[in-house]
């Protein structure tokens, strides 16, 4: 039975009215299509190909071009994205903000590129604050945390928890405490993100922001337990890598956002295998473990599936 | 031929679509209940992610059964290690036929993951004894073995990715022949039209029915099969490489083609309003932009994809304005607004992945490693658009 039926039948039976009947069947007729996604992809890789060409180029010409040049070009177009948003954009609300034109949240998206580029450009070109130019990276990160706020604009948040993750790679890995290690910086920042995220929901200041924050969060953190795990080099990491995982499957299922639950079986997977494995050497013995543990595995998730994750 | 009746897929497509329709606020939280209610059907779902995992681990599962079997068991040699296969494939087959019989699961990652290891066990299978026996043109024999497997998978459980993998098996059949590289890309494109003219062809009939989605798809993966396999420059444009030299004729046949298929493809997609097609279609387009220079012999310039990032933004905010300025922000039936809610969560996924690139990996170490060298490599951003200064 067509689509077309179905409508028929449930317009017939009252179950809907003769005005969804019509918007329902124009749609399934396609005789209203919407592009919507197809416009947005062609101005996200057109900000991408924008920004991928700016630094390509710099890499290219920056000793032909000149410095004033460069600076000069890149600071106007930042300037002008800028001032677009701010002369369009709608005032600032810790709810969520409809962007006010279509192409709003690339402009300001190619803005923040472009000012990242110039703020590299810079750092190369004239070395203004020497050991410290992690300092960039950090100012650049507090920049598009406030743009992605006050302008209600998800791309500039992701851009800038990459851009915080990497002066946290930067900043970090020169610190005695870290050791210099990979492994304790990315739990560091899945931390800091994860509290960033929750501080600003407890705040009631763009609580739609939140699932970026904990995506992010989770992988970084669950990764380095599961890496310490896999290197064992403190007894904590594999009792820290159970509980953050039993966390992230309890919560992914109390707010049904199973992406969390896969994220806490995968990693408490993977460390737990490398614990259960460790002085095994045997091929069928770790073969079977394979078998037997997938197999539980799975159980555990039809189980949780029919509990919690049915589509019906 | 299917194990699943269809009409419970219908019920389970229409389901999606009510669901949909609920999210969008087309249908109020009492209609979509009950509407939900009257399309339930005894088969069991999952959720997407889970759906992913149960696969994920069922792989892992049958991998290591398999190898264990093997280890366990001492088995070497061709015709012990095909057979083995051979019963490998057939149990998971047979598991996946039992699973959906007694637990009615569609769509569950675990028969899915059984179907496909039976599929790709059989073709590993053919593929050693063909080797053993020295077959003349194996490759040839397990590229259709391959495409034979994917798409009986299909037939019978209704995975269209295994019938797009049928596809791309059966268009590398020809480059396991001594054709020469025009006769191998000819012959691939004309397998991949057959599949396109199959497609097209129960697509009409079944457009607003279900396999038309499928058909959709297939339709979709054969146009970008006869794309991939017609433009040179393609990978090469991509990846720097030179491709195989042909002869003249031919090159300029393919650079004409690789303009008019997009053209083509676009009319077809906006006429028929095919999404697959559409996507696959403006993907194709921006190909031919990316590989027109190498085509041409043209040196690439560091500002072109300047130029095609301007020329990408404005084709979006022109097009976006003038669909708006239609009559009821529509035209031809075409709108820029939103309809359906999954189009915002695509948008949201996407900008969440943005962050997983990482844009001060390479200027990171580029500092420590090499101070004063030149800029290093780039991509769009970070602080530093990505590049190693």
């Amino acid at each position: 039975m067509t689509t077309e039926r179905y409508l028929e039948e449930w317009r017939t039976a009252g179950l809907i009215t003769v005005e969804q009947y019509a918007r329902l069947a124009a749609l399934v007729r396609r005789q209203r299509f919407s592009v919507f996604l197809e416009l947005n992809a062609l101005l996200y890789l057109g900000v991408v190909a924008i920004a991928g060409g700016v630094a390509w180029t710099l890499r290219e010409h920056f000793a032909s071009a000149g410095d004033a040049a460069v600076l000069v070009t890149l600071t106007s177009v930042f300037a002008g994205c800028l001032w677009y948003c701010f002369a369009r954009g709608m005032p600032y609300a810790p709810e969520r903000v409809a962007a006010p034109t279509f192409s709003f949240d690339y402009v300001l998206y190619l803005g923040c590129l472009v000012f990242a580029a110039g703020i590299a450009y810079l750092e190369y070109r004239f070395h203004a604050l020497g050991v410290d130019w992690h300092y960039y990276l950090l100012a650049s990160a507090a920049l598009y945390f406030a743009l992605a706020y006050r302008f209600d604009n998800r791309f500039v948040l992701s851009l800038a928890l990459s851009t915080l993750a990497g002066w946290f790679g930067v900043r970090l890995s020169a610190s005695r405490f870290f050791g210099g290690s990979m492994r304790e910086i990315t739990l560091a920042f899945g931390i800091a993100v994860a509290g960033t995220g929750l501080l600003f929901d407890h705040l009631r200041i763009k609580r739609h922001f939140l699932e970026t924050y904990l995506h992010i969060a989770a992988n970084a953190v669950l990764f380095a337990l599961a890496s310490g795990t896999l290197d064992r080099s403190l007894a904590i990491w594999p009792l820290a890598l159970a509980a953050a995982c039993a966390a992230a499957i309890e919560r992914g299922i109390h707010f049904k956002r199973f992406a969390f639950v896969v994220y806490g079986v995968v990693y408490g997977y993977a460390g737990l295998s490398a614990e259960m494995l460790r002085a095994t050497h045997r091929e069928t013995t770790i073969l079977a473990y394979f078998v037997i543990s997938g197999a539980a595995v799975v159980i555990g998730l039809v189980l949780l599936s029919r509990r919690f994750g049915r589509e019906e | 031929m299917s194990c699943y009746a269809r009409d419970d897929e219908e019920r389970i497509r229409m389901q999606a679509q009510v669901r949909a329709w609920g999210r969008a606020g087309l249908l109020d939280a009492d209609q979509v209940s009950a509407l939900d209610t009257r399309l339930r059907t005894p088969l069991r779902r999952t959720n997407g992610f889970l759906r992913a995992a149960l696969a994920l681990f069922s792989a892992l599962i049958i991998g290591a059964a398999v190898l264990l079997a093997f280890v366990s068991l001492n088995i070497s040699g061709d015709a012990a290690t095909t057979i083995t296969l051979v019963i490998a494939a057939i149990v998971c087959g047979a598991l996946a036929e039992y699973l959906i019989a007694s637990f009615r699961v569609y769509r569950y990652g675990v028969e899915e993951a059984l179907v496909v290891a039976a599929a790709l066990l059989i073709v590993i299978a053919f593929d050693l004894e063909a080797r053993a026996l020295a077959l003349p043109h194996h490759r040839l024999l397990t590229t259709l073995v391959g495409a034979a497997s994917g798409f009986a998978v299909y037939r019978r459980f209704g995975l269209v990715y295994a019938a797009v993998a049928a596809m791309i098996c059966a268009a590398f059949i020809p480059f396991s022949l001594e054709v020469g590289e025009v006769g191998q890309r000819m012959t691939a494109a004309v397998i991949l039209g057959a599949a396109l003219a199959w497609a097209r062809v129960l697509l009409r009939r079944h457009r607003d029915d279900v396999p038309g989605d499928d058909y959709e798809i297939l339709q979709a993966a054969a146009y970008a099969g006869i794309y991939v396999s017609l433009n040179l420059h393609l990978f090469g444009g991509i990846g720097g490489a030179s491709p195989v030299p042909v002869a003249a004729w031919f090159y300029w046949t393919t650079y004409a083609v690789t303009w008019l298929l997009p053209v083509a493809g676009l009319t077809a997609a906006i006429r028929d309003k095919d999404r697959s097609l559409l996507a696959v279609t403006l993907a194709s387009a921006l190909a031919t932009l990316v590989t027109n220079q190498p085509y041409l012999g043209w040196a690439r310039q560091t500002w072109d994809p300047i130029l095609l990032g301007v020329v990408l933004l404005a084709v979006g905010t022109v097009l976006r304005r003038w669909l708006a300025s239609g009559r009821n922000g529509h035209r031809g039936g075409f709108t820029a607004d939103r309809i359906l809610e999954s189009d915002s969560d695509v948008l949201r996924a996407v900008a969440t992945a943005s962050a997983a690139w990482p844009p001060f990996e390479s200027q990171a170490s580029a500092r420590v490693e090499q101070p004063s060298s030149q800029f290093q490599g780039g991509r769009s951003g970070g602080a530093g658009g990505g590049a190693a200064y």
